[in-house]
Formats: structure tokens, C-alpha cells, sequence
């Protein structure tokens, strides 16, 4: 089952959960979110939690309500997340991770970029 | 239903049930709305289990209870056909077959469904012909379950469902508990002591401690009103300092301990460490501890 | 009280199959006996009798076998009865029963009328049926079965159904003279099981005694004794001029259906009583207990 980390509320952490897979292109942009029932059928959570982390998502842009037909994936979507993924990274983890390769020794020539 | 208000499936008030000169039940007073789920939380002998006798009325109270808009004592046979009740213990008739119990159910039950009823025994390792007498524990439970499950009830009373089931049946129960409860208009009552487990289903939370309801809340009020700060040993004075409603250890991660306010603690003690969602068991603790396990002063 | 059926059809589901082997095995044992056995009658007999013999073993063999069934349900009846409030506390179902919108009274009266009235009647059409088939057994033993065919069914079919009534009809009226002391006994059972007969009896039978010898107050052996009279008289009311008259052969059969609507027209006479309305008081008033037993939580644990 599904744990949960006592940081954030767990709205939030459903709405983090989805928004990377709205990163990962899941669903894609256009089509019909999963409904409530099955969101909190799959995380075991009840149905108002989702509910919220639905409501935080809509709040950010990324989901819409059609009338009569639920939450789609607005157009736009996914760069919005990236754009924001990519500005939370280098606000907070890189300057984090930067101080760190400077611990250690690290400079950018020595980081590989070619692997994967 | 209530007409004064159609959205209160269930309220009591100045609730008690006297045990001669005991009170298992102590001046309780709430509310159940519709679509919720209510974990109703407690040690042994909190008074759980009284309280969802009261509420279908097994026994009697003082004070005043009103279940769907029923006496639960006087209107009991009423009452029972738009709620249903699951008792504490594995208990279907150790004779029946569970097809017979599935006959006798139709007919008494105005609101059950045969046919939902066998649907719901296919997900589970329980056969029609089978004789109660023959089924573990678990399997007894699960069979009650799906019985019960078939029932189009606007209020379920479920004391311990899943006492004595396997992990996997557990989500299983969740997850039906999730499927075909979870509706907006239905309520479930659960008493569990697996708190941990049940946390993310419930919206909200009644905490019994030694017969009176030492907390009545919703799960996304209790988000606000409760502050959890972990912190380094080292400034585990100034945190004492302020009051907490309980401190302890996590004994993981950097900061090794914790402490729980009620209400925000002022902005420097916040300060002194970083916020964290305080979970349902530390609340739970804090909240119903024994006199004799005084953890505030470690 | 709809809710009655099902809950009718709760007793059906949980002893079936022992109704079943009690009508079964019976019949089962005499027609293998009867079959295989040796069969003597008295040369004495035989001659008094003459040709009346095979109507005679005929309507024994039927009486016979609906007097035994009937009196084996009617102990396994007595029997379940006794530990009736209690019935459901060994495997702990009794909560789920609790948990069902049946009313207490619905659920306590459903297991007396499926045991005391249906169970025992349905013995006797059971036993009355077998009757027949052991008659054409015994018969065809003793005199051939050409005999069982050529017997006076146009006699005996009336005389058989006409006994069937009477005691069905019966059977509610013994019912309601012994209900106080049959309600008195599952009242006692919510406190002590299947012992409550014993102590019923041993109260009664010791009470009554010192109530007589000492306190020369014979009240309670009245009553007791009154109430068990009637309702054997509820079953059958003068047994003795079937009796007599049955022994003069062929033409007591005719008279059979005749006396036996007088004889439950004796019966219904003695209804109107102070003894029954007393004792349908008091039935009455233990049930009452008994649903207020039940409402407290039937003495189930927690």
C-alpha cells in the first residue's frame, strides 16, 4: 500500500504523485483525468482527499472542468510543469547540489554528461 | 431521515450509557454527515463498541441519539433496515451455509441484494456451498463483509471489520470499502485499531478515551489546528518550553525528535525545527495516553 | 409481520436435515423390520378377530407409525424448545441475529411456532404416510398383499384423515393449555439452557408437594395437573368410546369421521375457562419478559 511521509498533507502529496505523471505524459494532454472513485480506489485514500489534490492541480492550471464530463488535462499542461519542475530545481535542489560538488572536489568537466 | 436537517445522518447529544455506577459512554456529543467516513478510535475498553450498540440501539442511553432520523431503542427493526451493523466479533451462524445465509438475508433485509451479494463472494476465496463451520476466521469475516456490503445502507456501523484479516484482504476490504461505500451520500462508522492503515481513508476522526470524546474533528481541520515540529535533541528544552501536547522520538532522519502542538506554537519556536504533518497515531497517543505513561518528560 | 417468513424459513434451514433422518430412520428400521423380521400374532387374536384382522393391522400399522413420529418430533420439539433463548450464545450468533431488522418478538415467536405446531403436525402426515406403506409391508408379511389391496380403503381412507384432523386440529388447543408452562420454560432457559425443563419440573413437582402436605394449599398441583389434563383432552377428548367401539371391526371405521368432530366439538367446549384465560395470561407475560430479555441484549457478552 501506498505510504505516505508525514511532511506535507496528503493532498499534496497525491497532487505531487499525479503531477509527475502528468510530466511523464499520463495522461496526455486533452484526454479525461481518472475519475475520483478510481483515484481513491487505486491510493486507497477516501474520495475528499483526492478531491483537494484535484482541486490544487485545477488551482495550477493543469486540469480543467468540462461540464458534464470531469477533469480533462488542459493543453499546456505538461511545459507548464516542466517550466515549473525546472524552476523549483534550479531555486532549490541545484544551488544544494552545487554546494555540494564544490565539497567534493567536483568540476563541471568532470561531470559526464554522455552517460546514461 | 431527519427533516429538520437531511444532511445529519446521525446525532447524539450529552450522550452516556451507565453500566450501574460506571459510565462506558461519558457526555458525548456529535454529528455524522453524510459521506463521510468516520474512524472512531479508542483503546480496549474506551467505549467504542458501547456507543455503536447505542447507536443501533442494543442498549440504552441517556441523553438524546438520533440515528437517520430514528430512536435507535424503540424504532430498532426500522432502524436496522437503512443501516447495518457489523458486531466486534466473527459471528455468522456456524450451521448455515453461506448461500442459506444469503436466502435468509433477502428476506429480511428489504434492502439487500442477493445478486450483489454473490458478486462480491466471487472476489474472495469464500464458495456459496460452503458451511460457516468449515471457514477460518479471516474467511468468516470476509464472508460477513460481503454480505453486509449488499446491503443499499445509508449508514454502516462497522466495529473491528478487519480484525483478524490477512494484508491482502485488508486492501481488499479498503478498497470495497472505497468502491461501493464512498458514494457522497453513504456514511461508515469504523472502529479500528489500525490506525496507521486507516488514516488515509477517513475524513474524519472521533477519539473515546475512558468513555468521553477526547476529540471530534475532521481530518482536514485536524491538518490545521495540529502543528508537528521535528527537531534536533539540542533545542529539545525550548520545545518543552512551549507546551506541546506531546513530544517524543521518531528515532529516524537528522532531526530525532518530535513534538505536537495544538493550535500554532509562536514563530520561533516553529523555528527551532521543521513542520511535519502530525499523523493520527501521534495524535491518537497524545491525546488518549494512561495516566501512568506521562511522555512529557523525557 | 412480514418478517416472520424468512425467519420461519431459518428454523427450516438449520434442521432440515435432522427432521429429515427422525421421519427417515424410523420408517426406515420397521420396514426393514417388518420386512425381515418375524411376525407373531396370537392364534387367540387371530379367531376373535376373523376377517376384520387386516383393516385392524392397517389402521395400526398407520396409527401406529404417526403416533411414533409424532411423538419423537414432539420430544426433539420439547427439547430444542428448552434451550431456545440461549440456542445461538454457543457459537456467538446471536449478535448477528441481533444485527438483523427483525423485531424480538417476530424472532421469538418464528422458533415456538415452527417447533411447537408446524414440526409435530408435519410428523403426523409424515408418520400417517409411512403408516401406509408399512401396513402394505406388515400386510403382505401376514396375509399377502392381494389383501392390502382388497382392504375397505373406502372405509378406512375417512377413518385415517378423519384421526389426522382431529389431532391436527388438536394440536393448536394442547399448545395453548401447555403454554404457560412452555413459556415458563424458555424464560427459564435464557438463564439455564436446556435445564430449565428440570428445573420446571422439580419446582413444580416439589412445590406443589409442599404447598400441599404443608401449607394445604393445593393450587399449584391443580393448575399443573388441570393444564396438562386439557390438553390431552385437546388432543383427544374421549378416547375411550373410539376404543371401544373400534374393537367391534368393520362398521367402527364408518362411525370414525363422526366421532371425531364430536370429539373436537368437546374440545372447543372446554376452551372458554378461567384456567385457559389464566394461563394464556401468564404465557403472555413470560413472552413479554422474554422480549424485554431480548431487547437488553439477549445476555450477550459486551
Amino acid at each position: 500500500m501506498q505510504t505516505w511521509d508525514d511532511r506535507q498533507p496528503i493532498y499534496q502529496q497525491l497532487a505531487s504523485i499525479l503531477a509527475a505523471q502528468l510530466l511523464d505524459g499520463e495522461p496526455v494532454e486533452g484526454s479525461a483525468m481518472p475519475s475520483v472513485r478510481a483515484l481513491a480506489s487505486r491510493y486507497l485514500l477516501n474520495p475528499l482527499t483526492v478531491n483537494r489534490a484535484l482541486q490544487t492541480l485545477g488551482d495550477d492550471g493543469l486540469l480543467e472542468n468540462r461540464r458534464g464530463m470531469g477533469l480533462y488535462v488542459t493543453a499546456g499542461a505538461r511545459e507548464r510543469l516542466r517550466v515549473a519542475e525546472r524552476n523549483r530545481f534550479l531555486q532549490t535542489e541545484w544551488p544544494r547540489l552545487r554546494e555540494r560538488l564544490r565539497r567534493l572536489g567536483i568540476s563541471a568537466q568532470q561531470l559526464n554528461w554522455e552517460e546514461h | 431521515m431527519n427533516a429538520a436537517e437531511p444532511n445529519v445522518l446521525v446525532r447524539a447529544s450529552h450522550l452516556s450509557v451507565r453500566y450501574g455506577a460506571k459510565a462506558a459512554v461519558d457526555d458525548v456529543s456529535f454529528t455524522i454527515p453524510k459521506g463521510r467516513v468516520v474512524g472512531l478510535l479508542g483503546h480496549n475498553g474506551a467505549g467504542k463498541t458501547t456507543l455503536m450498540k447505542a447507536m443501533v440501539g442494543l442498549t440504552q442511553g441517556e441523553g438524546e441519539l438520533s440515528v437517520l432520523g430514528f430512536q435507535p431503542r424503540p424504532q430498532r427493526a426500522q432502524l436496522l433496515e437503512q443501516a447495518c451493523y457489523i458486531p466486534d466479533v466473527a459471528i455468522l451462524p456456524r450451521w448455515a451455509r453461506v448461500e442459506d445465509l444469503i436466502l435468509l438475508m433477502s428476506g429480511i433485509h428489504p434492502r439487500f441484494s442477493a445478486e450483489r451479494a454473490r458478486s462480491l463472494l466471487r472476489r474472495t476465496s469464500v464458495g456459496l456451498r460452503d458451511k460457516v463451520k468449515t471457514l477460518s476466521k479471516g474467511m468468516v469475516v470476509q464472508a460477513h463483509l460481503a454480505l453486509v456490503a449488499a446491503i443499499d445502507a445509508k449508514l454502516m456501523i462497522l466495529d473491528e471489520p478487519t480484525l483478524g484479516l490477512d494484508v491482502l484482504s485488508r486492501k481488499a476490504f479498503y478498497e470495497l470499502l472505497i468502491d461501493e461505500w464512498c458514494d457522497g451520500e453513504r456514511s461508515v462508522l469504523i472502529s479500528t485499531h489500525q490506525v496507521e492503515e486507516i488514516e488515509s481513508l477517513l475524513s474524519d476522526v472521533l477519539m473515546l478515551n475512558e468513555g468521553k470524546l477526547v476529540l471530534s474533528i475532521s481530518l482536514e481541520d485536524m491538518e490545521r489546528r495540529f502543528v508537528g515540529v521535528s527537531h534536533d535533541a539540542a533545542v529539545a528544552e525550548q520545545i518543552a518550553a512551549a507546551h506541546p501536547l506531546l513530544r517524543y522520538r521518531t528515532g529516524t532522519g537528522p532531526s530525532g525528535n518530535a513534538a505536537i502542538f495544538d493550535g500554532a506554537p509562536p514563530e520561533h519556536v516553529q523555528a527551532l525545527g521543521q513542520r511535519m504533518r502530525p499523523s493520527l497515531v501521534d495524535l491518537f497517543v497524545a491525546l488518549t495516553r494512561k495516566p501512568e505513561l506521562d511522555r512529557t518528560h523525557f | 409481520m412480514n418478517k416472520l417468513l424468512p425467519l420461519l424459513r431459518r428454523e427450516w434451514l438449520q434442521y432440515r436435515f435432522g427432521w429429515a433422518m427422525m421421519v427417515a430412520v424410523p420408517l426406515a428400521i420397521a420396514l426393514l423390520l417388518l420386512a425381515f423380521g418375524e411376525i407373531q400374532i396370537g392364534a387367540d387374536d387371530a379367531v376373535r378377530v376373523g376377517d376384520k384382522m387386516p383393516s385392524l393391522l392397517a389402521v395400526a400399522s398407520v396409527a401406529g407409525s404417526a403416533a411414533v413420529l409424532f411423538i419423537i418430533a414432539s420430544f426433539s420439539s420439547i427439547i430444542i424448545v428448552a434451550g431456545m433463548a440461549r440456542r445461538d450464545h454457543s457459537d456467538r450468533s446471536v449478535e448477528f441475529w441481533l444485527s438483523l431488522p427483525a423485531t424480538h418478538s417476530a424472532s421469538l415467536a418464528a422458533p415456538l411456532i415452527v417447533h411447537l405446531l408446524l414440526v409435530p403436525a408435519a410428523a403426523l402426515l409424515a408418520g400417517l404416510a409411512g403408516g401406509l406403506l408399512v401396513s402394505m409391508v406388515l400386510l403382505t408379511r401376514v396375509v399377502g398383499i392381494a389383501e392390502w389391496f382388497a382392504l375397505p380403503w373406502f372405509d378406512l381412507l375417512p377413518a385415517i384423515f378423519a384421526l389426522a384432523a382431529r389431532l391436527l386440529a388438536g394440536l393448536p388447543l394442547a399448545i395453548l393449555w401447555l403454554s404457560p408452562l412452555i413459556m415458563l420454560v424458555v424464560l427459564l432457559s435464557a438463564w439455564f439452557r436446556s435445564w430449565s425443563w428440570v428445573i420446571l419440573g422439580v419446582g413444580i413437582g416439589v412445590g406443589s408437594q409442599l404447598l400441599n402436605r404443608v401449607f394445604g394449599q393445593p393450587l399449584l398441583s391443580d393448575v399443573t395437573l388441570g393444564l396438562l389434563m386439557q390438553a390431552r383432552s385437546a388432543l383427544v377428548h374421549g378416547g375411550e368410546s373410539l376404543a371401544l367401539r373400534s374393537t367391534e371391526g368393520g362398521e367402527a371405521l364408518g362411525q370414525v369421521p363422526a366421532w371425531a368432530l364430536h370429539d373436537l366439538g368437546l374440545a372447543l367446549r372446554e376452551l372458554p375457562s378461567p384456567l385457559l384465560a389464566g394461563g394464556l395470561l401468564f404465557a403472555a407475560g413470560c413472552f413479554y419478559l422474554l422480549v424485554l430479555w431480548r431487547e437488553r441484549g439477549a445476555g450477550a457478552a459486551g
